[in-house]
């Protein structure tokens, strides 16, 4: 995984730093093939070796991401005319999957920055192309994105000695909170099914 | 605990494929949760953490990487402790090619004195 950084990325970073962390994250969340994580826990690591400054670092991570998002829904916006209207069988679809996002759209947005990222970019684009509210998108996204560069670039301050061994955690981290996400969320979901089913139980 | 096992018995006859995928992701969960501290417990350790020196690194983070103060490095690299350089920058400017810089460091960075036992961090002695 670290031999896809090439050194000359990792030779800017000090010098470009904070530039660099923003456009990476920027072209990230636009569904372009970008080592965001690894670029972030490398800025981290020159913060802690004194290169870098840990707001400039965080800011421009965010700021970039932020962006990235607020393209990323534009462009679905901009192209939603290319979705089957109302009138259309497949358009009554869409406008199922547009209510449920209005439900639990905030929680999906906000999870997809961080929780399950390789969806974030596709989230952006539905959610414009659907009109999602974009006040409350903003908002799920930004948080997102914070929790997001907070994770990663606290990784690389406290273990980015070593880039390669940050990256592995911060991998097991991550799937260890989607793991057991996925897993809580079914385990009470069926266990309410299972009760409600069965309704209160005989003795 | 027989009103449970009753809800698990009556979630598996009806929710087969579910009940896998959620065993399957506990399963995960634990797997992740081990390698999580493993890997934490073998990188707090100083010495699996140091990293061969490379071009891209600066003296900052090869005192970092290696435990070592930031002074000491810049002193075999004959160059300003305060002042952000990577090693290919200072190769270029004492004019000698790379490798012969990285191999310098390889033979001085074992023996500096190790930051640990003095007590006191790299951020420290540069303030």
């Amino acid at each position: 995984m670290i031999a896809q950084i090439s050194d000359q990325v990792l030779a800017l970073l000090p010098i470009y730093g904070p530039w660099l962390v923003g456009a990476v994250t920027f072209l990230s969340c636009l569904a372009m093939p970008m080592p965001a994580s690894l670029v972030m826990i490398a800025g981290g690591a020159f913060v802690a070796s004194g290169d870098l400054a840990l707001w400039s670092v965080a800011g421009s991570a965010v700021i970039g991401a932020v962006f990235g998002d607020m393209s990323g829904y534009l462009i679905g916006r901009r192209f939603s005319h290319l979705l089957p209207g109302p009138d259309h069988p497949r358009g009554r679809l869409l406008a199922r999957a547009v209510t449920r996002l209005q439900a639990r759209g905030a929680a999906t947005v906000y999870l997809s920055r961080w929780l399950f990222s390789p969806l974030g970019p596709y989230v952006n684009f539905a959610a414009g192309a659907t009109r999602y509210h974009r006040r409350l998108f903003m908002l799920s996204a930004a948080a997102g994105e914070i929790t997001w560069v907070g994770i990663y670039t606290m990784m690389g301050v406290f273990f980015g000695a070593n880039l390669s061994a940050a990256a592995a955690l911060a991998s097991d981290v991550l799937g260890m909170i989607a793991a057991g996400t996925v897993a809580l969320a079914l385990g009470w979901w069926l266990w309410n099914v299972a009760k409600s089913s069965g309704g209160t139980p005989e003795q | 605990m027989r009103p449970c096992l009753r809800h698990i018995i009556r979630i598996w006859a009806h929710h087969k494929i579910l009940s896998i995928v959620f065993v399957v992701a506990v399963t995960l969960t634990a797997t992740y949760a081990v390698r999580t501290i493993d890997h934490a417990l073998y990188w707090s350790d100083p010495k699996n953490v140091e990293r061969a020196p490379e071009a891209w690194m600066t003296t900052g983070y090869l005192a970092r990487s290696w435990n070592v103060d930031r002074n000491d490095v810049a002193n075999v690299l004959q160059v300003d402790p305060h002042k952000k350089q990577r090693i290919k920058d200072i190769a270029r400017k004492r004019d000698i090619p790379v490798e012969v810089l990285l191999n310098e460091l390889r033979m001085a960075l074992p023996n500096l004195p190790d930051m640990s036992k003095h007590g006191t961090s790299t951020k420290d002695r540069k303030e």
